[in-house]
């Protein structure tokens, strides 16, 4: 414990000596010394997160131009839910705690945490630090932007993730303590991924954050035309995490992913995302141009209804359907080798993330074995529901998984949706099988939603396991992170087991980026964070 | 006059009128607009939540009701994924789009006029067949295609002009050229084949025979009665053109009605889809309306009061 202290306060002090980005790797470090950061105590990520004087740094110069395949959905931080809204919000928004890019939970606007008891969180606040219309953020803060978040008026979609916090305490300007209507072990998960921290102006009413974003992050709003651009200046007030080094960023969304790349090479823009598969031969042979790739979190999966095919109730047909897709050739052929293979449900990054588990692999005569055991050596009838253009490949990769799986015996039909009827068929319980993109498993709370035969969520379709059910309901309210983390480890391993999913891959992610581009990191989550990114 | 012009206005209400139950239907027909609306890992209470909140809780019927009730007020409700007056939105995007749709028309007619004028006076010619064949590639080429080739010989090879945005004339040219080359193609084809029917008409041959010389014969009596068909064309190209040409719009970047329009479905943002239609349906009727009125002053003959 003394030796996490130390490494906290190093990372404290790195913050003020060096960078963000040198602060982010330090915490990043030191919040994965511990299982988790939620019982490590006030003192520890307090001091990690303490911050000097900002060091005399030079102006920031230059516009950096960011074009992403969407436009933000709204300046409201509460209605956003794309990564691509996310990226342009939290330039401008901060949050109480933040993600480091190996996604663990590090101090923001809170400089610790600790739970007093089951049922109150107490968070120490970061002092000296001011709102672009010159407020002074505080615990009111905090409260306010809470009831907020959860306020039923507002268009928020993700406020049943704050559900469970009954009162938000002002102690002082500088301590607020959350009260939770029960054990709620994912608050500061939620906390670290949602609820940007609003000024009075806003949550007064005053000011429509709608049309005007005032956050406490390194750029201040500037303007914003949709589906033109949305351009932020860097706040004068230098931010805690250290002083831009880009005077000014300006967001395009161009849907087009071959102009995307035009606009790159040609100078018109300095980052491009995302990036298909297909063109990154070209941008590899242009000059001054860098690819950066990352292993996304959201998981690629055929599922199978139980509800519907009787077949599936059987775990051997369902390994069988494992054993009988060939993912490691549909890497290499359909995604041009632009996956990682995900041998379970849960891929890294994910709490319960088991490397000791190896994927199924690739046996046709394992899977006819399995079939003919389970009643079926004539194998049976299946369609595989596919929407087209919504995910990466989609149409292609299920026409390839339906040819391995007829080959076994499972004679399959490919049937292209668009995605409206196709979502209709996931929520309706209706398809057979589909090709489907788990997004979001980042939150514990999502694992229920798509396991847990109560709650019945969009990917559960008829899966059913006392344990996993067990391990599902208990794990949230389970405060030490690493009976937490053992406990989705428990439910990833059923899950490997008796695989309710055929598990495919994890996407890659690509970003494009001019060279003279300095400091830029990828986070897994797809979601674009600018610390000490700088142009050359 | 004044009478035909009130008919008209008093169908374009009825136009109004069915558009917008056809809109509400498919909108409702083709899946539920909350579940598009929100992630698919929101909870449960959350969805029913939103449903509450944008009122898709409430019978159809209701919902149709309550919309009218607001559209006479001149309220076309809120965008789901803006939260910003649908009407507001499609009226700022609607320069961008008409910027488009009007420079594309002046290249057709100043290009696509002449060009069948020329080529109709030479039936059988070289020139014909060349003009023919290209007009003929021009209308059956995808313009996403084309669009994308332009981008990368003028942006990506050439440089000299940029691939996407809306900052200055400069970016207009991409666009409009990948959309005059359709609208150019049909209109010198049809101004084409009605210079052709028309110059074996009688009195034609009687302003030859009077000793007119060609250019006048062609200008006056051949363009002038091969008009009617060209500008009827034209008004339902314009009117096409200001729904917003959702492939180039995307494809450019071009920050116009047709793109908003492709989120609007994309998303299931109602009122959005509803605001779009509306305002394109009106711009639509009312330059069909100005094409009628067009008619008086190409063709003397045509009279909208005939028999009173």
């Amino acid at each position: 414990m003394d030796d996490d202290r130390r490494e906290l306060e190093r990372a404290g002090d790195a913050v003020s000596r060096y960078s963000r980005r040198a602060f982010l790797q330090a915490a990043a470090r030191t919040a994965g010394a511990g299982a988790g950061a939620a019982l490590l105590g006030p003192t520890l990520l307090g001091r990690a997160a303490a911050l000097a004087a900002p060091a005399r740094r030079p102006a920031p110069v230059g516009n950096l131009l960011l074009v992403q395949g969407v436009d933000a959905e709204s300046l409201d931080p509460h209605v956003t839910t794309s990564g691509a809204s996310k990226g342009m919000m939290w330039a401008m928004y901060d949050k109480l705690l933040e993600r480091s890019p190996e996604m663990r939970i590090i101090p923001w606007l809170a400089t610790s945490y600790r739970v007093l008891n089951e049922t109150t969180w107490e968070f120490r606040l970061r002092d000296n630090v001011f709102f672009h219309n010159g407020e002074k953020f505080s615990a009111e803060h905090v409260r306010d932007t809470i009831a907020r978040f959860k306020h039923p008026g507002i268009r928020n979609v993700y406020a049943g993730q704050l559900a469970p916090v009954k009162d938000v305490e002002v102690i002082n300007p500088l301590t607020v303590r959350i009260h939770t209507d029960g054990p709620f072990a994912l608050l500061a998960e939620v906390l670290s991924l949602y609820c940007e921290i609003l000024p009075r102006a806003i949550t007064s009413g005053q000011v429509d954050p709608t049309r005007q974003a005032i956050g406490t992050g390194p750029y201040r709003f500037t303007e914003w035309i949709p589906n033109q651009r949305m351009v932020m200046d860097f706040a004068e007030r230098p931010h805690f995490s250290g002083q831009p080094k880009v005077r000014r960023l300006v967001w395009r969304p161009v849907p087009e992913a071959a102009t995307r790349v035009v606009e790159l090479k040609t100078g018109a823009a300095h980052l491009i995302t995302p990036v298909d598969p297909l063109q990154v031969p070209e941008l590899q042979a242009t000059r001054n141009v860098e690819l950066v790739t990352f292993r996304q979190l959201s998981s690629q999966i055929v599922v199978l209804n139980m509800l519907k095919v009787r077949a599936f109730q059987d775990v051997r047909v369902r390994q069988a359907m494992n054993y009988a897709t060939d993912v490691d050739t549909l890497i290499r052929t359909v995604m041009r080798g632009a996956a990682y293979r995900l041998a379970s449900a849960f891929g890294p990054g994910i709490p319960g993330y088991d490397e000791s588990l190896q994927p199924y692999p690739y046996d046709p005569e394992r899977a006819r074995r399995l079939l003919a055991e389970a009643g079926y050596p004539n194998g049976f009838e299946v369609t595989l529901t596919t929407p087209e253009g919504r995910y990466l490949n989609d149409r292609l990769a299920s026409e390839a998984i339906a040819g391995m799986w007829t080959r076994v015996g499972v004679r399959t039909r490919v049937q292209v949706m668009d995605w409206s009827p196709f979502v209709q068929g996931v929520l309706g319980k209706t398809h057979d099988a589909f090709f489907f993109q788990q997004v979001g498993v980042l939150l514990d709370a999502t694992t229920s939603i798509n396991f847990d035969s109560q709650r019945k969520g969009a990917a559960w379709q008829g899966y059913h396991n006392d344990e996993a059910n067990r391990l599902i309901q208990e794990a949230p309210r389970t405060l030490d992170p690493g009976r937490r983390n053992e406990m989705y480890r428990r439910l990833n391993q059923i899950l490997h087991r008796e695989c309710p999913w055929v598990f495919l891959w994890n996407q890659q992610g690509i970003y494009a980026i001019q060279k003279r581009v300095k400091g830029w990191v990828a986070h897994p989550d797809g979601i674009i964070r600018l610390g000490g990114i700088s142009l050359a | 006059m004044v009478r035909f012009l009130a008919q008209r206005l008093w169908h374009l209400a009825w136009v109004l009128l069915a558009v917008s139950v056809l809109v509400f239907l498919l909108i409702h027909l083709s899946g539920d607009p909350v579940r598009l609306l929100t992630p698919l890992d929101a909870t449960p209470e959350d969805v029913a939540r939103v449903r509450r909140l944008y009122g898709l809780d409430r019978p159809i019927p209701l919902q149709y009701w309550d919309f009218v009730r607001r559209a006479l007020r001149g309220d076309l409700g809120e965008s789901f994924r803006y939260q910003r007056p649908a009407l507001e939105l499609v009226l700022q995007r609607l320069p961008a789009t008409a910027l488009l749709a009007v420079t594309t028309l002046a290249v057709t007619i100043a290009v696509g006029i002449p060009l069948g004028l020329w080529i109709g006076a030479r039936a059988g010619s070289a020139a014909d067949w060349g003009v023919s064949l290209a007009t003929f590639l021009g209308i059956s080429l995808p313009s996403f295609w084309l669009g994308v080739l332009l981008i990368l010989l003028f942006a990506d090879r050439l440089r000299v002009l940029p691939a996407s945005g809306f900052d200055s004339w400069r970016h207009l040219v991409l666009p409009a050229a990948t959309l005059s080359v359709y609208t150019t193609g049909l209109i010198t084809r049809l101004v084409r084949a009605d210079v052709r029917a028309v110059l074996r008409q009688d009195y034609i041959r009687t302003a030859r025979a009077k000793g007119l010389a060609e250019p006048v014969v062609l200008r006056r009596h051949a363009l002038r009665n091969a008009l009617l068909s060209t500008v009827t064309v034209l008004g339902l190209q314009l009117g096409n053109l200001l729904g917003g040409s959702v492939v180039v719009e995307a494809v450019f970047a071009w920050p116009g009605v047709g793109w908003l329009m492709l989120q609007g479905i994309q998303t299931r943002d109602l009122p959005l889809v509803r605001a779009v239609v509306l305002v394109v349906g009106t711009a639509f009727v009312l330059i069909n309306l100005i094409v009628d009125l067009l008619y008086l002053f190409i063709d003397p003959r045509i009279r909208y009061d005939h028999g009173r």
